[in-house]
């Protein structure tokens, strides 16, 4: 999917939401609350339209979590709610009672769940998190050389991840050095010291580590120590991170809206196939760091930064 | 304004314009008010202007080091923030970044390239970089990461502080000029990502100081105006006690010493003015003393004066006339003389000059003393002052020397006039003079010489008067001669025969012959009379009469009687050692006794040849012993105690006194040739012969005859008892070796017998 395509395709998917609820009552009908207005929130809803569903959205954000509170109270049956976000997931489920089905989307890892996007029991939830195998491999495909990974974490956002992620790496045949960062105070130190026993550091979104406020401290380590930083998000891949690997977010709003309609009653919809993971990558940083990717890699960038 | 300034002039001019002085004082330029008030006001500008210019410049100095040291420290920065921005080639970014120095009034411009100069990213700041290029990048080599280089630059005539880093991987340069990294290691080995330029200008500090100075200039005007106002009237304080005291001191100056300067202060200048007062006190006192002591000295000084006019006048009378006779002397002659020949020069007359010497003066002034001998001479003068008119000048050149001028004489009377004075004079001295118990009489010999006829000048009228008047004493004295031109012939001639003897003297032309003695009973030899001769080169052999009164005049008698005395000595003393005993007689002259050191010459001549004193026998003539009684007398007894016999020569000639021949230490006495000569033909001669023989024998003193030339002269004398005989019968005055020879033929012959009584009787035969 092109990016310029996108727009205009998440419009088409609220028109139709808007215009569900009026053409057919008895349709099934997802009810979907959005955190906010990002942009992996709307590409998710966007992925959500099929035919003969209709997809409402409520969004919390400009002040309308009270209209969302009071749209959910109404929900009947035959109405299915998908949560984008965590805040969107506490809202509804704060406020739903109980009947609608409900699958809490796109949630941040954290130590709620160490699933991936396997069904769960209800509220169904689909976490944000990569999966680990999937992660080291893009690793050992992207930086052959890489023998010792080192992961910058918070314990209290992806303790558990980290300990997984360190456990499949070592697995995968690489050194793992796991660095807990409690407070960014720590993070110089810490960096200091994976500057001189890795050669690949590997970020897990958090709100500690991985904050905006601390992105070009780390993206001067990884430049100045030659040391690839992956992940964790496309953004960070922007600011130049070397490369992240992400859910396509309208494939993943697909598989959270497929997850949702298969919950109404009645409903003998299939086991939706798992979303598809994009790779961005920047070839910019990757020129910094001395890394020369074959065509072949490059062809299977979902998006490249230059 | 015009007030202002003339104060200002009066205060500044020298002592406040109060110049105008009776006393003739330099001109004062500046005066030390002025001096005093333009050295501190330019003391005072210019340390203004040096703190000022100071305090500025450091102050500049400081904001321009504070620029670089803001600069660096914004480089610093804008390098680290800039590396992320050229890693990630986020122009943007750097754009962003840049932008974010605008809110800095310093930094005019600022500017990322990459390490091929190429511009990422650039922001100009303020209105002047707005619409103008950055300026020129500087060509040098970029500095190394890590370091920050400065340097000044330009544009559109705007100074900029450019400060320049190459940034790199890793931390950012903390400070200018090398300043280490703390992350150095890895610094130096960074990689070099691009270039940061920031351009820092000091436009608002350079306004913010141009407003300070202008206040500042503004507040040192001020106090400049304050410090020279405060001069002005403190140094015209402090100069007013020195102008009061110049004014007292003028005063002073122009005669005033009552003045009192008050004193108002206690400083230096209250001591001056003190101290000034004390002066003059002290001037007033002297002053008084001074007008005392100069009314003293004028006093003194006017009698001083008139005992001066007093001795002036004496020592002038004294200069010009002689002490012992009160006549004039040469000089006033010589003034006076002159004077009479210019007024006979215009009169046509003529002037007489009669010089006067008295005969035989010395020899009186010697016989009587000195102080009759000056007696005589003011007697002179009188009789001479007598016999003369009162228009005649009458003066004494010196000695017996005199000098009469006959001024107005008529040419044709003039000698008659001459004479007539002359006859005057003589015989104003016909008279005796009363001297004491003496009354010798005095004859004069006199020369007359006539102006214009034989001289044109005073001086030439004196010394042919005095030729002439050695002329007349040559003709036999007591007479008188008129100069003739023929007299400078025989003065010249006289001169010449001096100054020739003079010349033999030194060589050698004076030689001594010796004619012998014999005794006349024995006939054996018994003596040599040793006679001096002069051999002139061009004259031959020149007579004794002819030079020995000149030799006694000139003085040369002296060296001459020595040298004869000392040669005939040594020739005798070697005789004697060649057996030939003879006595050695010797003539000795007036001048030669009178002189003091006579006797030393003796016996150096004695003692010198070895003879024996008994041996010298002296011969003096009878003037000598009349004429210079007491001192020949004691010289004669000092020959005597030597051992040296004395003989008179020329025995009967002259004033014979009978009592100084026993009174007198004599051997012997040697008969005038001239009686010698008279014998058998004068009976007088004879007479007086006899006589003298007898006195002599008488006395007990050996009798001499000289001249004896004939045998009948030698028998005479023989017969009546003379000893001895000398003469050309005997043997004329012979040289040394001759005489030698002369006495080995006596030897002989006296030794063969042959030698008889008659023995120059038979030898005058032959």
């Amino acid at each position: 999917m092109t990016p310029h395509r996108q727009p205009l395709r998440i419009l088409g998917h609220l028109l139709a939401a808007l215009l569900l609820p009026l053409s057919s009552a008895s349709a099934e009908r997802l009810l979907v609350v959005l955190s906010d207005d990002a942009l992996a929130y709307r590409q998710a809803l966007a992925g959500m339209g099929q035919p003969g569903l209709t997809v409402d959205a409520l969004p919390l954000a400009g002040g309308n979590e009270p209209a969302a509170r009071a749209a959910l109270a109404r929900a009947g049956r035959g109405t299915a709610i998908v949560a984008l976000g965590d805040r969107a997931a506490a809202v509804a489920e704060h406020g739903l009672p109980a009947g609608p089905p409900m699958v809490r989307c796109m949630i941040s890892a954290g130590e709620s769940s160490r699933a991936g996007p396997e069904p769960a029991p209800a509220p169904a939830t689909v976490t944000l998190d990569i999966p680990l195998e999937a992660l080291a491999l893009r690793i050992r495909q992207l930086l052959p050389n890489a023998r010792s990974i080192g992961i910058l974490f918070d314990p209290s956002q992806n303790g558990h991840r980290a300990s997984d992620g360190a456990a499949v790496l070592t697995r995968a045949g690489y050194v793992v050095q796991l660095e807990p960062v409690t407070s960014p105070a720590a993070l110089p130190s810490v960096l200091n010291r994976l500057a001189k026993h890795v050669d690949t550091v590997l970020a897990f979104r958090d709100t500690t580590v991985f904050a905006r406020e601390h992105s070009r401290a780390l993206l001067l380590f990884s430049f100045r120590n030659r040391i690839p930083l992956v992940g964790p998000t496309e953004a960070w891949v922007e600011a130049g991170s070397l490369f992240a690997v992400e859910w396509d977010y309208e494939d993943l709003g697909r598989y959270c809206g497929a997850l949702a309609t298969r919950l109404l009653p009645g409903s003998r919809a299939p086991v939706p196939p798992p979303p598809r993971m994009r790779i961005v990558a920047n070839l910019n940083s990757a020129e910094q760091l001395r890394i020369r990717w074959d065509a072949e890699q490059l062809r299977s960038f979902d998006r490249v930064f230059e | 304004m015009k007030q202002v300034r003339g104060t200002l002039r009066r205060h500044l001019s020298p002592l406040g314009g109060d110049t105008v002085s009776s006393l003739n004082l330099p001109p004062v330029r500046m005066g030390l008010l002025a001096k005093l008030n333009l050295l501190t006001i330019g003391l005072i500008f210019i340390t203004a202007l040096a703190i000022t210019a100071f305090y500025y410049t450091q102050q500049w100095r400081s904001e321009e080091q504070d620029a670089r040291n803001q600069g660096t420290s914004v480089l610093a920065i804008m390098a680290e923030l800039a590396e992320y921005g050229l890693y990630t080639s986020n122009k943007a970014y750097l754009e962003q970044m840049l932008e974010g120095l605008g809110s800095n009034p310093m930094v005019a411009y600022a500017s990322v390239l990459d390490m091929k100069r190429a511009p990422l990213a650039e922001r100009r700041f303020g209105p002047a970089m707005a619409k103008s290029d950055l300026p020129a990048m500087s060509t040098a080599a970029t500095p190394a990461p890590g370091r920050i280089e400065w340097h000044e630059t330009a544009a559109n005539g705007k100074r900029y502080i450019e400060l320049v880093t190459t940034i790199g991987s890793g931390p950012g340069p903390r400070s200018l000029n090398s300043t280490a990294l703390s992350a150095s290691a890895t610094k130096a080995n960074a990689t070099p990502l691009g270039i940061i330029r920031l351009g820092m200008t000091l436009d608002n500090q350079r306004r913010q100081f141009q407003e300070q100075l202008a206040g500042a200039v503004g507040v040192v005007a001020l106090l400049v105006l304050f410090a020279i106002l405060s001069t002005l009237v403190l140094t015209r304080r402090l100069v007013a006690p020195m102008r009061r005291l110049m004014r007292a001191a003028r005063s002073v100056g122009a005669g005033r010493l009552d003045i009192y300067v008050p004193a108002h202060s206690s400083d230096e200048l209250g001591l001056l003015t003190h101290t000034f007062n004390h002066m003059t006190q002290k001037l007033s006192e002297s002053r008084l003393e001074v007008a005392n002591y100069q009314r003293t000295l004028e006093e003194k000084v006017v009698q001083r004066t008139r005992e001066l006019e007093i001795a002036t006048a004496q020592a002038y009378k004294l200069a010009q006339h002689d002490i012992l006779t009160g006549l004039p002397n040469r000089s006033l002659l010589n003034q006076r003389l002159k004077q009479i020949i210019a007024q006979a020069q215009r009169d046509s007359t003529q002037v007489a000059c009669i010089f006067l010497d008295f005969d035989h003066f010395k020899r009186i002034n010697d016989t009587l003393g000195h102080d009759a001998g000056d007696q005589l001479l003011q007697a002179i003068a009188q009789r001479l002052t007598g016999a003369v008119r009162e228009s005649d000048t009458v003066a004494r050149l010196g000695g017996d020397e005199f000098v009469v001028i006959l001024p107005g004489l008529d040419p044709e009377q003039a000698t008659f006039e001459v004479m007539t004075v002359l006859t005057r004079v003589r015989e104003s001295f016909d008279a005796p003079f009363r001297l004491a118990d003496q009354a010798p009489t005095l004859t004069c010999s006199a020369g007359v010489a006539l102006y214009p006829l034989d001289a044109s000048d005073g001086v030439g009228l004196i010394k042919q008067a005095d030729t002439a008047m050695y002329a007349s004493k040559d003709a036999g004295r007591n007479g008188y001669r008129f100069f003739t031109a023929d007299m400078n012939t025989r003065v010249q001639l006289r001169l010449q025969l001096e100054t020739d003897m003079r010349r033999g003297l030194m060589d050698d032309e004076f030689f001594i012959v010796y004619q012998p003695q014999i005794e006349m009973q024995s006939g054996r030899p018994c003596g040599v009379e040793a006679l001096l001769r002069w051999r002139d080169p061009e004259r031959g052999v020149i007579a004794p009469a002819d030079f020995i009164p000149i030799a006694e005049e000139s003085g040369m008698i002296q060296a001459l009687g020595a040298r004869v005395l000392r040669d005939a000595c040594r020739q005798v003393a070697q005789w004697h050692r060649q057996n030939m005993p003879l006595r050695l007689s010797v003539n000795l002259s007036v001048q030669q006794l009178q002189h003091d050191s006579w006797l030393s010459v003796v016996e150096d001549a004695l003692s010198t040849s070895g003879l024996s004193a008994r041996y010298l026998d002296l011969e003096i003539t009878e003037s000598v012993i009349i004429t210079h009684h007491e001192k020949v007398i004691d010289t004669l007894l000092k020959l005597k105690q030597m051992g040296v016999s004395i003989t008179v020569d020329d025995f009967g000639t002259g004033y014979s006194s009978l009592s100084y021949l026993a009174r007198l230490p004599l051997q012997s006495v040697k008969i005038d040739q001239r009686f010698v000569q008279g014998l058998e033909v004068n009976r007088n001669d004879e007479a007086i012969t006899q006589a003298i023989i007898a006195l002599s024998h008488s006395l007990g003193l050996r009798c001499i005859a000289e001249g004896v030339e004939t045998a009948a002269q030698y028998n005479f004398l023989k017969q009546h008892g003379c000893e001895e005989a000398q003469g050309f019968l005997i043997a004329r005055p012979l040289p040394a070796l001759e005489l030698h020879s002369w006495w080995r033929i006596q030897e002989r012959l006296t030794n063969d017998g042959d030698r008889q009584p008659d023995l120059w009787q038979r030898v005058a035969d032959a």
